[in-house]
């Protein structure tokens, strides 16, 4: 497995690396520039809600991030399956970034979810199918984390990491469907509306703003993460040959 | 001044909004932070490690020399 | 998966294993036991009230049959993993999938169906209502062997993982969640006379389900433990 390392890192993460190197800077400005029109949208420059007033403004945070810890377990699933099928180093790499990203998105969704919760509906917390669902994300991205790391071996890990994406990918819908079901057992389903039938544009913009800060930002981390890793296996390449000769 | 006093109360909800908001900031940048640290860390492994190699006699390829 | 063959490998490796786990027959009990005592738990820490320990009973019943089951995963694949006997069973003609399928009838056999048994008399420690037993027996004995195949695939994941045990929990759990649902559910609507059918014809269907994709995932991640 050395070998495949040596062979695969030489070609591809090299590129990768200068194409990083090169986007970053964009990267980063696109996602200060996009986070300070959506802050200034949010805090500012949208109004009120109806029903909710200013408690409305808590969305432009929680439902990014939603957004965000959905996208990136998607992510993270389609790594997997690459990173089994085809074995690229790569998309090992990428996985592995993205997990702590994810979970950090989950968490921020479940927290913001309560702060809003509490003023809105009367409650920190409620088994609600989405909240429930969110929170089993969250565990998702806890035990790939720790699966991932819980190997002396670093492909083995990963390799046992991919195998819980994909389980865990297979899995989210029917989680999703069982705890939609159970929650309609116990409780009349209490449905986050988002302000109504319909986003008013005034309030879809501040929306639409922040989610893509939330994914610019998203690209930038994971651009530094991947990078770091690259520089992991090439300092443990080196070590390799200064050991070995 | 009002005007201000009343943008942080945001009607009552402020300590929820704010809450949300300075926890949002404190997660992103704080992973921020991480990650940029990670990396640089590495970096500065790398540049030390290859500093040695350097010192050492030589047994590098072409193609590390390119990476 | 070639018909003859692996019919008698898979015999087999289950009469194997069936011979180990009776031989260390304490395994079984230690289950037992822990299930029994998890749920006699509840009303020391919730109080001896009738009515709300018949509320909350098939919860409880079925989270401790949960943990119960998540007991012996661990060492699914252990003992083979570390005597070698693993890869050489990988090497036979028959497809690995057959191999963990034997592991995982072993590990139903003396561990799910041990509960199911068990469960009756907790059931009554519970103070279920009568309409509840049936449908207890029913669903954990459709969601046991559901158990145990996703237990599998968690247990072959963390093969030579450090501080296995705690991670197996931690991963297979919230894939147990949706048994863990229909299951209640389906004890629960039996207790409020509603109709249990369609539960526990989602709980076959998740069995069913997990029948070919557990032990395909649970191979995959044995091939990847070896290598």
């Amino acid at each position: 497995m050395a070998q495949g390392w040596n062979l695969h890192y030489l070609a591809n993460p090299a590129r990768f690396l200068r194409l990083s190197n090169r986007i970053e800077p964009w990267v980063a400005g696109l996602t200060v520039i996009l986070l300070g029109g959506g802050l200034y949208l949010s805090l500012l420059a949208s109004p009120k809600d109806y029903q909710q007033s200013e408690a409305v403004r808590i969305m432009y945070i929680h439902v990014p991030s939603a957004w965000m810890a959905l996208f990136c377990y998607s992510s993270l699933a389609i790594t997997s399956a690459f990173s089994l099928i085809w074995r690229h180093p790569l998309a090992d790499i990428i996985g592995k970034s993205t997990a702590p990203i994810g979970a950090c998105f989950t968490f921020l969704t479940l927290v913001t979810g309560s702060l809003w919760g509490k003023p809105m509906w009367g409650t920190w917390w409620v088994w609600d199918a989405r909240l429930t669902s969110v929170l089993i994300l969250f565990f998702l991205y806890l035990g790939y984390i720790a699966l991932y790391n819980a190997f002396d071996d670093i492909s083995r890990g990963a390799r046992a990491a991919a195998v819980l994406g994909l389980v865990g990918a297979v899995n989210l819908p029917i989680i999703k469907f069982s705890v939609d079901w159970w929650n309609t057992l116990h409780q009349p389903a209490s449905v986050i509306k988002l302000g109504g039938p319909a986003i008013h544009p005034s309030m879809l913009w501040p929306l639409a703003l922040m989610a893509l800060a939330f994914t610019a930002y998203y690209v930038w981390v994971l651009l530094l993460r991947v990078r770091g890793e690259l520089i992991s296996r090439r300092i443990s390449t080196i070590r390799h040959r200064q050991t070995h000769g | 001044m009002e005007q201000i006093g009343d943008f942080f109360m945001m009607d009552g909800y402020g300590s929820y909004i704010w809450s949300a908001y300075t926890l949002a900031a404190i997660v992103l940048i704080g992973l921020f932070t991480t990650s940029l640290r990670f990396l640089r860390q590495r970096q500065a492994d790398l540049a030390s490690l290859e500093a040695h190699e350097i010192d050492k006699p030589q047994r590098t390829t072409r193609a590390a020399d390119e990476a | 998966m070639a018909g003859h063959g692996s019919m008698s490998r898979l015999i087999l490796i289950l009469r194997r294993d069936l011979r180990q786990a009776l031989r260390q027959g304490t395994d079984s009990m230690t289950v037992v036991i822990f299930f029994v005592i998890a749920v006699a738990l509840f009303p020391f820490g919730v109080g001896p009230e009738l009515d709300i320990l018949a509320r909350i009973g098939g919860g409880v019943i079925w989270v401790a049959a949960l943990l119960a089951a998540m007991l012996s995963l661990e060492r699914l694949f252990q003992a083979d993993f570390e005597d070698g006997s693993l890869e050489l069973l990988s090497l036979e003609p028959v497809a690995l999938e057959t191999m963990v399928l034997a592991k995982v009838l072993g590990h139903w056999l003396t561990t799910g169906v041990p509960l199911v048994i068990a469960s009756p008399f907790l059931a009554m420690m519970m103070n279920m209502h009568a309409d509840g037993y049936a449908p207890l027996l029913l669903a954990l004995a459709l969601g046991t062997p559901t158990l145990s195949l996703i237990g599998a695939v968690g247990a072959a994941l963390i093969l030579g993982a450090r501080r296995g045990g705690v991670l197996l929990s931690l991963l297979v759990l919230p894939l147990y969640i949706p048994v863990l649902i229909f299951g209640v559910a389906a004890v629960d609507a039996a207790i409020s006379s509603f109709p249990t059918h369609s539960y526990l014809m989602i709980l076959a269907a998740i069995l069913l389900a997990s029948l070919p994709l557990c032990p395909w995932a649970a191979a995959a991640a044995l091939r990847h433990s070896m290598e």
